[in-house]
C-alpha cells in the first residue's frame, strides 16, 4: 500500500510540473514584406537606414541578407522641403550631410521600389523637455 | 446523511377557508426530509387529471385542482416520489417532505417517472444540477468539483487546463457572475484553477443560467452561477469528511437550539507542497503550493414566518516559484509568491408575509485580494490588488390566490452594490530594494438595479416568464479623467490635459434589461422556448492574456472604458422520452455584444495609470447551436452535450491605429467552435459504479507569426493578423470508480451511522499532452538565422493524472 502510494503521488508531481515538446504549427508564411529601419533626431547627421525584405518565418533563409539596393528614400516635411537619401549599397542609404531633423516639424517618409510607392504617415518630432531636476534618494 | 427518517413523510398543514366552487386551489412547500431545504423544481401531479406544476426556487407550488378525491404525486429525480391522496372540498395547502433517492440508486435500478422540468419550465437554457448528482462524475485529483461540471455542460469552454474562469456561450470569462448564497465571488478557483473554491461537502446545489437570466440577476452579461449552500438544519452533531492525495476536508454539523438554531463549519486543508517536497526533481524545488478553504453557515428559525441565514465564507491560495524559473521576467529574488484570498459575509433575512407573499432580504460583503510578492533582492515588490465590493438586496415574492384560472408567479426588488478597488499597488517590501513605488488610484463606483418578473400562464399550451431590470451605474470621485489629443491614437504622449472630479458622481451610465422567455407546449413531453434578454456589464477585467490570471486587473466603467452589453435571442426545442428518463434538447442562439474588449499590440495593462491607451473596444457576435441528451434512470446514466458556436470580434477604430485586423470580424480569443462533452455513469453493482468523461474540443485562436524580418540588429517575429491560426484539438478522456463501503450493523441490528467510499480516478487516461499554448521562440544568434524557426507546445496536465480519495460520514 505504502509504495502504491507513492507511485500514486510520483505522477501527480510529474503532472503539476508542465511539460513542454517542440511543435511544428507548420506555419506556411513566405510573403516579402519591405522592411525599412531608421531613426530620425534632431542630433547632427548624417543618418543611416537601410531597406531589407521579410524572409518566411520558416524557412531557412536569411532575413539578413536580403538587402534591398536601388530603392529610393526620401523624407519629406511639413513645409515641402524634399530630402533625398543615397544609396550606398547593401540596403543601406545615408543622407545629406547637413540634414538634421527639427522638433516641432513633421516628417513623412517616402519609400520607391520596383515601381511602388510606399509613404508614411507624418509625424511631429515631439521636442525634448527641459529637465527641471536631478535627485537621487537611498 | 443516508439515515432513514421516515419515507417520504407528509403532514396536513392548514385547511382554508370553503368556497362553494368546484375548482380549488392546492399550494403548499416540498422540502428536503433530511435538511429541510426547499426542492425546487420538484414536479407536482395530479395523477387523475394529469394537471401539473414545478416548485420554484423557495420550494412553493401552486395549481389548480377539481373537487372530489384526488392523488397528488411529488416527484425529483433526487429524491424518493412521495404521494398523497385528499378529498377535495376546500382551499388546500401541503407540505411534502422528500427523502433523498441515493441510497436507492445505488442499491437498484431506478426507473419511473423523471421530473421532466426541462419541457415545464419556462426558462431556456438553464441547468439545475445537485450535489449528489455531480458526485457521481469522475473527479479530478479526487474532488468533486463544481465548476469542472460546469464545464462539462452544452455552452461552456475553457481556455485549457489550469485557467481560471470559464467561457458562456461567447462571453469573456469574467462575464459570468458566480454567486455563493448571493455573494459574487471574483476568482472562484484553487491552485490556480485546477479545483474551485466551492467545497462538496457544503453545496445544495447549482442553477447555472446562460439563456434566458431572471431578471433578480445582473451586473454580467454572459451567464449567472448560483452556487447555494446547504442549509445548517442539523438535529444531532454529525461529523463527515475526505481524505485525498492532494485536500483532507472536514466538516461538523451541530445543533445549537433544538430545531430552531443550528450550525455547520467545514473546511478544506491542500498539502500540495508538503507532496512537493518529498521528492528531489530539480524543477521542482522550491515549488509550493496550496490552499485553504473554510465556511461556516448557521440558520435560526424564530418562528414558523422567518428564517435568518448567516453565512462566511473564506479562501486563501498561495502559489510560490522559485527565482530561477521566473529569469524570463528578469526578476533575480529567490522567488516570487502567488496569493489570492477571498472573504465572504452574508445575512440573509426571508419572511413569509402571508401565503402569498414572501421577502428575502441579504447583506453580503465579499473581498478579493491578490498579491504578487519577490521578497529579497534589489527588486524586491509586493504587488497587490482587488475588490471589495457589498450588496444590498430585497426581494418580494407573490404566488396568485387560490382559484385564479391564470395562475402568476410573481417577483420584484431592488439591490444597490458598491464597488471599491484597488487598482494596483507597487511597493518595494525589502530595505534594499530599489523598485519605484507605484500607486494607482482607487477607484468606487456604485451600481443599483430595480427589477419586476412575473410567471404567467397564457393558455393551456402557453406560458412565459416576462422580466423588466433597470441598472444604474456611477462612479464615485475622486477621479482623474485624462483628456487626449484629437484625431491621435490614445497614448501617453497625446495627453492634454486631465480634469479631476474631486467627489461626488463620476461618469454614470444605465439602461433597461428586458429578459423574456415564452414556453409554447406541442404535447406533453415537448415544448418549444424562446428566449430574449438583454445584460449589462460595468464591471470588468482587464486582461491581455487569454487565460484570466489571479492578479487580473477589475476596472469599473468609466469614461472611456464603455460598460459591455449583450443581447441575446434563443430559440430551443425540448422534448422527453421514455417517460422523462431521457431529456432532448436542442438549442440555438444568437448573440450581439457591444463594447467587447481587445487590447492594443505592445502595450501593457499591469500598473497602467492610462489604461484606455491599451484598450481597444469594438462590437461583436456569437452564434451557436447546442444539442444536450440526459439519462436520468437505469444503470446507465450520464449526458452528451455538443456545441457549435462562432464568436467574432470586430475593432473598428476611426484611427488605423485603433483597428484589429483592419477593422474585420476575427474569431475571439477563446473561440472554440466545436465542443463535445460526455459524462458517463455505469452501475456495475449496488456498491460499485464506473464513470468515464470525455471531452473534444478544437484549439482555441492563436497568432502566428507571418514573417521574420532583420530590424535592430536582431530578427524579430513580425505579425500581420490577430487570431488567424488555431492550436491543436483538445481530446480528454477520464475514467472514475467510486466504491460505497458496506454500512456495518451493530449490536443492536441496526445499520450503523458509519459510512464511506473510496474513490479512484484516472484524469486524461490517454495520456496525452493537449496544448495549453504554443509559443515560437526567435534565435538571436547569428549562426542560427539559417535555422528554422524552433515552436513548442506547452501542456499543463500532460500526462495520466491518479488519484484516490477516502470520503467518510457518521
Amino acid at each position: 500500500m505504502r509504495s502504491n502510494l507513492f507511485f500514486i503521488s510520483l505522477s501527480l508531481l510529474v503532472t503539476l510540473v508542465s511539460c513542454i515538446d517542440p511543435y511544428d504549427p507548420q506555419l506556411v508564411g513566405g510573403e516579402r514584406y519591405l522592411v525599412f529601419e531608421g531613426v530620425l533626431t534632431d542630433a547632427p547627421g548624417p543618418y543611416q537606414f537601410s531597406l531589407s525584405t521579410s524572409a518566411g518565418y520558416n524557412s531557412t533563409e536569411s532575413a539578413f541578407d536580403q538587402r534591398i539596393t536601388g530603392a529610393t528614400i526620401s523624407v519629406m516635411d511639413d513645409i515641402g522641403v524634399v530630402t533625398r537619401f543615397m544609396d550606398v549599397g547593401r540596403g543601406n542609404y545615408l543622407s545629406q550631410t547637413g540634414f538634421r531633423g527639427q522638433p516641432g516639424r513633421r516628417y513623412a517618409l517616402t519609400v520607391g521600389y520596383q515601381g511602388q510607392t510606399y509613404k508614411s504617415e507624418s509625424e511631429l518630432m515631439q521636442p525634448v523637455p527641459a529637465i527641471d531636476s536631478v535627485y537621487w534618494s537611498y | 446523511m443516508g439515515k432513514t427518517i421516515a419515507f417520504g413523510l407528509i403532514s396536513i398543514l392548514i385547511t382554508t377557508t370553503m368556497f362553494a366552487q368546484s375548482r380549488f386551489r392546492l399550494t403548499g412547500y416540498v422540502r428536503n426530509a433530511q435538511t429541510d431545504s426547499p426542492i425546487s423544481g420538484a414536479t407536482i401531479l395530479l395523477l387523475d387529471t394529469g394537471l401539473g406544476t414545478l416548485t420554484d426556487s423557495t420550494g412553493f407550488f401552486s395549481l389548480p385542482l377539481p373537487k372530489g378525491l384526488q392523488t397528488v404525486q411529488v416527484s425529483h429525480q433526487s429524491f424518493e416520489t412521495a404521494q398523497r391522496t385528499l378529498t377535495v372540498h376546500a382551499d388546500a395547502s401541503l407540505l411534502f417532505r422528500l427523502t433523498e433517492r441515493i441510497s436507492l440508486l445505488r442499491e437498484i435500478t431506478v426507473t419511473g417517472s423523471q421530473p421532466g422540468q426541462n419541457v415545464s419550465s419556462n426558462n431556456i437554457g438553464v441547468t439545475n444540477l445537485s450535489i449528489r448528482a455531480m458526485k457521481q462524475l469522475p473527479t479530478l485529483l479526487g474532488e468533486v468539483d463544481v465548476l469542472r461540471t460546469v464545464q462539462f455542460l452544452p455552452g461552456v469552454s475553457n481556455v485549457g487546463e489550469a485557467s481560471t474562469g470559464f467561457n458562456v456561450r461567447g462571453g469573456n470569462a469574467d462575464q459570468n457572475l458566480i454567486l455563493v448564497d448571493d455573494a459574487p465571488v471574483f476568482n472562484a478557483s484553487h491552485l490556480l484553477g485546477f479545483i474551485s473554491v466551492f467545497n462538496p461537502d457544503v453545496v445544495q446545489d447549482i442553477n447555472f443560467y446562460r439563456g434566458s437570466v431572471p431578471a433578480g440577476y445582473g451586473g454580467r452579461a454572459a451567464s449567472v452561477l448560483q452556487t447555494r449552500l446547504k442549509e445548517a438544519k442539523a438535529t444531532r452533531f454529525g461529523l463527515s469528511g475526505g481524505i485525498g492525495l492532494m485536500s483532507s476536508r472536514l466538516k461538523i454539523d451541530a445543533p445549537i437550539i433544538k430545531n430552531k438554531l443550528a450550525l455547520y463549519a467545514a473546511g478544506r486543508i491542500a498539502y500540495v507542497d508538503q507532496l512537493l517536497n518529498l521528492f528531489p526533481v530539480q524543477a521542482l524545488t522550491g515549488v509550493k503550493a496550496g490552499f485553504t478553504d473554510a465556511v461556516v453557515r448557521a440558520d435560526y428559525f424564530p418562528n414558523e414566518t422567518n428564517k435568518i441565514s448567516l453565512t462566511v465564507f473564506n479562501s486563501n491560495d498561495q502559489f510560490r516559484l522559485p527565482g530561477d524559473s521566473l529569469r524570463q521576467v528578469e526578476l533575480d529574488g529567490s522567488r516570487s509568491e502567488f496569493q489570492w484570498k477571498t472573504r465572504i459575509v452574508s445575512v440573509g433575512w426571508a419572511r413569509y408575509l402571508s401565503s402569498q407573499w414572501q421577502v428575502q432580504t441579504t447583506g453580503t460583503w465579499s473581498r478579493y485580494q491578490s498579491t504578487i510578492s519577490t521578497p529579497d533582492s534589489l527588486r524586491a515588490y509586493q504587488l497587490t490588488s482587488g475588490i471589495d465590493y457589498s450588496q444590498f438586496k430585497s426581494n418580494f415574492t407573490y404566488n396568485s390566490r387560490t382559484g385564479a384560472v391564470r395562475p402568476i408567479q410573481a417577483e420584484a426588488g431592488l439591490s444597490g452594490m458598491l464597488y471599491d478597488l484597488t487598482a494596483g499597488r507597487l511597493e518595494p517590501n525589502h530595505p534594499r530594494s530599489q523598485v519605484n513605488p507605484v500607486m494607482l488610484p482607487n477607484e468606487r463606483a456604485i451600481e443599483t438595479g430595480v427589477y419586476g418578473q412575473a410567471d404567467m400562464t397564457l393558455s393551456k399550451k402557453a406560458s412565459a416568464q416576462v422580466g423588466l431590470r433597470y441598472s444604474w451605474f456611477a462612479k464615485l470621485g475622486p477621479t482623474t479623467t485624462y483628456l487626449y489629443q484629437a484625431g491621435m491614437p490614445r497614448s501617453p504622449e497625446t495627453i492634454t490635459d486631465s480634469t479631476l472630479n474631486p467627489s461626488g458622481l463620476g461618469q454614470t451610465y444605465g439602461g433597461l434589461e428586458p429578459r423574456l422567455s415564452v414556453r409554447y407546449a406541442l404535447s406533453e413531453r415537448a415544448s418549444l422556448k424562446f428566449g430574449l434578454s438583454r445584460m449589462i456589464q460595468y464591471l470588468q477585467q482587464l486582461s491581455n492574456t487569454t487565460a484570466a490570471l489571479p492578479a487580473d486587473r477589475w476596472k469599473v466603467a468609466d469614461a472611456y472604458l464603455k460598460p459591455q452589453i449583450a443581447d441575446q435571442v434563443s430559440l430551443g426545442y425540448f422534448q422527453n422520452v421514455k417517460n422523462d428518463a431521457v431529456e432532448f434538447s436542442v438549442e440555438v442562439f444568437y448573440k450581439r455584444l457591444t463594447n467587447v474588449n481587445d487590447f492594443k499590440g505592445g502595450t501593457t495593462l499591469l500598473l497602467n495609470p492610462y489604461p484606455e491607451t491599451a484598450l481597444l473596444q469594438g462590437n461583436g457576435f456569437v452564434r451557436g447551436l447546442e444539442v444536450y441528451i440526459r439519462k436520468n434512470a437505469g444503470l446507465l446514466t450520464g449526458w452528451i452535450s455538443y456545441t457549435y458556436s462562432q464568436t467574432r470580434f470586430q475593432i473598428d477604430g476611426v484611427l488605423s491605429q485603433n483597428r484589429v485586423n483592419n477593422g474585420t470580424y476575427y474569431p475571439a480569443p477563446y473561440d472554440k467552435p466545436h465542443i463535445l462533452n460526455a459524462i458517463l455513469n455505469y452501475k456495475l453493482s449496488s456498491h460499485v459504479s464506473v464513470s468515464v468523461n470525455g471531452v473534444y474540443t478544437s484549439g482555441r485562436p492563436i497568432t502566428y507569426p507571418n514573417a521574420k524580418i532583420y530590424v535592430g540588429n536582431r530578427i524579430v517575429p513580425y505579425y500581420t493578423e490577430r487570431n488567424q491560426s488555431r492550436l491543436p484539438d483538445y481530446i480528454r478522456c477520464d475514467i472514475g470508480l467510486i466504491i460505497n463501503g458496506l454500512r456495518g450493523v451493530n449490536r443492536a441490528g441496526q445499520e450503523s451511522r458509519f459510512e464511506s467510499d473510496w474513490s479512484i480516478s484516472l484524469y486524461n487516461v490517454l495520456g496525452r499532452r493537449n496544448a495549453y499554448s504554443v509559443y515560437v521562440q526567435t534565435p538571436t544568434l547569428y549562426a542560427e538565422y539559417y535555422n528554422s524557426i524552433k515552436a513548442y507546445k506547452l501542456s499543463v496536465l500532460g500526462a495520466v493524472i491518479p488519484s484516490v480519495s477516502y470520503n467518510f460520514r457518521f
